[in-house]
């Protein structure tokens, strides 16, 4: 079940917040936890004793596992925490790579990485061990997060899970959040894709090089009002129900390196790999060579998580060349320019995109001589004009995209959000994705768009 | 009174939803009583968006013609609908499409045969249809044929729409074919309504537009194409838009070839696997072909000619 989806927003969601909200203090976790179980029952039944396996497994192992930070760390502490992480792990690559399951259960790369993440700060002794298994659990499979992340550490939400403020100003604070994530999704993410399915459509061999061009940028905004309208509206349903869940995305197409849009970019996965891996293996403390190492490995398992074709190994090595070049010299040229340094950024990510996009490393090629012809021997058939036809009908969404990808309009909705006029911008976005999702809703030709 | 206006978004939202809600639950068996509807998923207020988007107003009276130029698929249906009971009663005669079959009969001569020709063929043809054809216009590399061709097209509306671009202006099919003197019309739908009506009343439409076309151009070759089929994992998931349905309808269309000015033409025969469904290796959405494969559909219209 997806957030934006009308199953959720008017059938799950508010029989679940009048049973949250009127629920008595005590409880709330139950009803969270619970909620959560059914939450994700309804949208992938048969993978739910998998997760409930995951919190129950986990809970004991970290039962078990925990000292006081005084009394250090033992065998035993070791000994529970690989068993913990093999497990975690072992289920994760089980379902995700060995190829014996043709399905994927939902939400596993996220709720894997954050039970590891508890387990580990666990044995460093960065927190005690949960004793309530109904917090841990909450903690856990608490739906606004639970199968797209963000991916929260333990720590972040601990002292909510014990007393938190819920009213109607978290209820309101949390619908403009989620009204605005949705407005992301459904408004431009969701209509611009209706381009790059075109495209696909048509086929790569087929297109002329501006569509080509037109098409990288609209997967780019595609994907990013996709997924930071999805987290955005994580956060907005954390907020209703009275906890902090964090930033995801920090308007990563205004970077000016490949470095600083990947700390803006998914921040909590890049976060949890720099936490859990990164630092652990040494960080860029131990010398030249031992830091390109250990980005290798980082970027290995980064592109990993993403998926298991090998498209994921061309996308990550690209970003990661990228960040290696950076590190040993054009960083310090990037950050003194102020044009070339944007224009630099928005040209290479778009292309590694296209890695991410497209599963097939032959068809990768095949994109990459479109966008530059002068790669292609041959003359290729494709309509000359075709980008004409698009540029008419995508325009629009093309000027939303950038602009929504600066800080501006939130710079300027901030200066009124108190007063009628921010009111009245959330109800024109709510009542657009409201239409918007109801002509695509019982609409099969969403992408008959040919 | 500070409270309250704290939460005026809530209030907005939690209002709208009931009262369009209202609004939908009043007025689904009035004029919002095409759209499918699931209650267990879907809140009432859905249709009345649905309908806004089709030109269906909360306000609109049932039954009124909302749009005069007949732009509106809603609108559309319901008259399909009720045009379609007496053709349900009387079940479908296969009466003579257009009068040249009379003269057949009369004169039964030879039906005639399909020979090859060369691309010339098409300097003076006219081809008509929905997204399919639309893919045919842009990367079939027909120049010298004329395309009256658009996304989503069906036979229920195809003439109230101004689809036709003639000369930088936009005109109805009828306006458009009636300043024309194409002799030969390559005629293809009917995969966008499959999910509206019967094959009956769909083969009702399809038979009068065909009867019209020949009124408007009474010299031309009208090919009749069969509707081209999905992939195998597409029909076999689809409940509405699968081969099975489009091979009874394309049975039905092939009834309307007389052999001598109107001819049923199928390239699913050239895109299609031994199992009859289209090649996946043909199309990425497994509806539409590749730009590089409508090559292939081109090659089979080459082995279509009449003389």
């Amino acid at each position: 079940m997806v957030f934006s989806s009308f199953e959720f927003l008017f059938r799950f969601l508010p029989i679940f917040l009048i049973l949250y909200y009127t629920a008595p203090q005590k409880i709330k976790n139950v009803v969270l936890f619970l909620g959560s179980l059914v939450f994700y029952t309804l949208g992938e039944a048969k993978y739910v004793l998998l997760l409930f396996a995951c919190l129950v497994i986990n809970y004991i192992l970290g039962r078990l596992m925990y000292r006081k930070p005084l009394e250090g760390r033992g065998f035993r502490q070791k000994v529970l925490l690989f068993l913990a992480l093999g497990y975690d792990f072992g289920i994760l690559f089980f379902y995700k790579y060995s190829g014996f399951s043709d399905s994927l259960p939902v939400g596993i790369s996220f709720y894997t990485f954050q039970i590891a993440s508890y387990m580990i700060d666990v044995y460093r002794g960065v927190i005690p061990s949960e004793k309530s298994f109904v917090k841990l659990g909450t903690y856990l499979t608490m739906f606004p997060h639970l199968t797209a992340g963000p991916i929260i550490n333990y720590s972040e939400v601990r002292a909510r899970l014990n007393k938190r403020t819920i009213g109607s100003v978290q209820l309101e604070e949390g619908v403009k959040l989620l009204v605005l994530g949705l407005g992301a999704k459904v408004i431009i993410a969701d209509r611009i894709a209706i381009l790059w399915n075109n495209i696909q459509t048509i086929g790569f061999d087929s297109i002329s090089t501006p569509l080509a061009w037109m098409g990288v940028f609209a997967y780019s905004i595609h994907l990013y009002f996709d997924f930071a309208g999805y987290s955005m509206m994580a956060i907005g349903l954390g907020t209703m129900l009275g906890f902090d869940i964090p930033t995801n995305f920090r308007y990563p197409y205004i970077s000016k390196s490949v470095s600083e849009f990947w700390r803006r970019w998914h921040i909590t996965l890049g976060r949890w790999f720099r936490e859990y891996v990164y630092i652990p293996l040494g960080g860029n403390r131990k010398g030249k060579g031992r830091t390109l190492f250990n980005l290798l490995v980082v970027w290995t398992l980064t592109a990993l998580w993403h998926g298991a074709a090998p498209n994921y190994l061309i996308w990550g090595g690209a970003l990661l060349l990228l960040l290696v070049i950076e590190k040993l010299f054009l960083l310090r040229w990037l950050e003194k320019s102020h044009i070339l340094s944007h224009a630099y950024v928005l040209f290479v990510i778009p292309l590694i995109w296209i890695a991410f996009a497209v599963p097939s490393v032959q068809q990768i090629g095949i994109y990459f001589t479109r966008l530059f012809p002068f790669l292609q021997e041959t003359e290729v058939l494709a309509n000359s004009v075709d980008y004409l036809k698009y540029l008419t009908e995508f325009w629009p969404l093309f000027l939303m995209g950038i602009l929504f990808s600066t800080p501006l309009p939130a710079a300027a909705y901030k200066a009124v959000q108190k007063k009628w006029v921010g009111s009245i911008v959330i109800m024109v976005i709510l009542a657009l994705s409201m239409y918007y999702l109801a002509v695509s809703a019982n609409n099969p030709f969403m992408y008959f768009n040919f | 009174m500070k409270k309250r206006l704290a939460c005026r978004v809530t209030i907005f939202l939690l209002l709208g939803w009931g009262v369009l809600s209202v609004i939908g639950y009043e007025r689904k068996n009035d004029i919002y009583k095409d759209y499918m509807h699931d209650v267990a998923t879907t809140p009432y207020f859905v249709l009345v968006l649905q309908g806004l988007h089709d030109g269906i107003y909360p306000w609109s009276m049932s039954g009124e013609d909302t749009n005069p130029s007949g732009e509106m698929p809603g609108e559309e249906i319901a008259a399909t609908e009720l045009s379609s009971e007496p053709d349900t009663e009387e079940p479908p005669v296969k009466k003579p499409p257009v009068e040249v079959k009379e003269e057949k009969e009369e004169e039964a001569p030879l039906p005639k045969e399909f020979v090859a020709v060369e691309r010339d063929y098409f300097s003076d043809a006219v081809f008509i249809g929905d997204s399919r054809t639309v893919g045919l216009r842009d990367y079939g590399g027909l120049d010298e044929a004329t395309f009256y061709a658009t996304v989503g097209l069906n036979i229920y509306d195809m003439w109230g729409q101004k689809f036709c671009e003639v000369e930088g202006e936009k005109l109805t099919l009828e306006e458009a074919l009636s300043e024309s003197q194409f002799k030969k019309v390559y005629f293809q739908i009917g995969i966008n309504e499959m999910g509206r009506g019967t094959i009956d009343t769909f083969m009702e439409e399809y038979r009068s537009s065909v009867a019209k076309i020949r009124e408007l151009l009474p010299d031309a070759i009208i090919y009749v194409q069969g509707i081209m089929r999905v992939t195998k994992k597409k029909s076999e998931r689809d409940p509405i838009f699968n081969n099975p349905g489009i091979n009874a309808r394309n049975e039905r269309i092939a009834q309307l070839a007389d052999g001598q000015k109107i001819f049923y033409i199928d390239a699913n025969d050239a895109l299609c696997d031994e199992e009859g469904n289209l090649r996946a290796d043909l199309t990425f959405d497994d509806l539409h072909l590749y730009g590089s494969k409508y090559g292939l559909w081109v090659d089979f219209l080459l082995t279509k000619g009449i003389e």
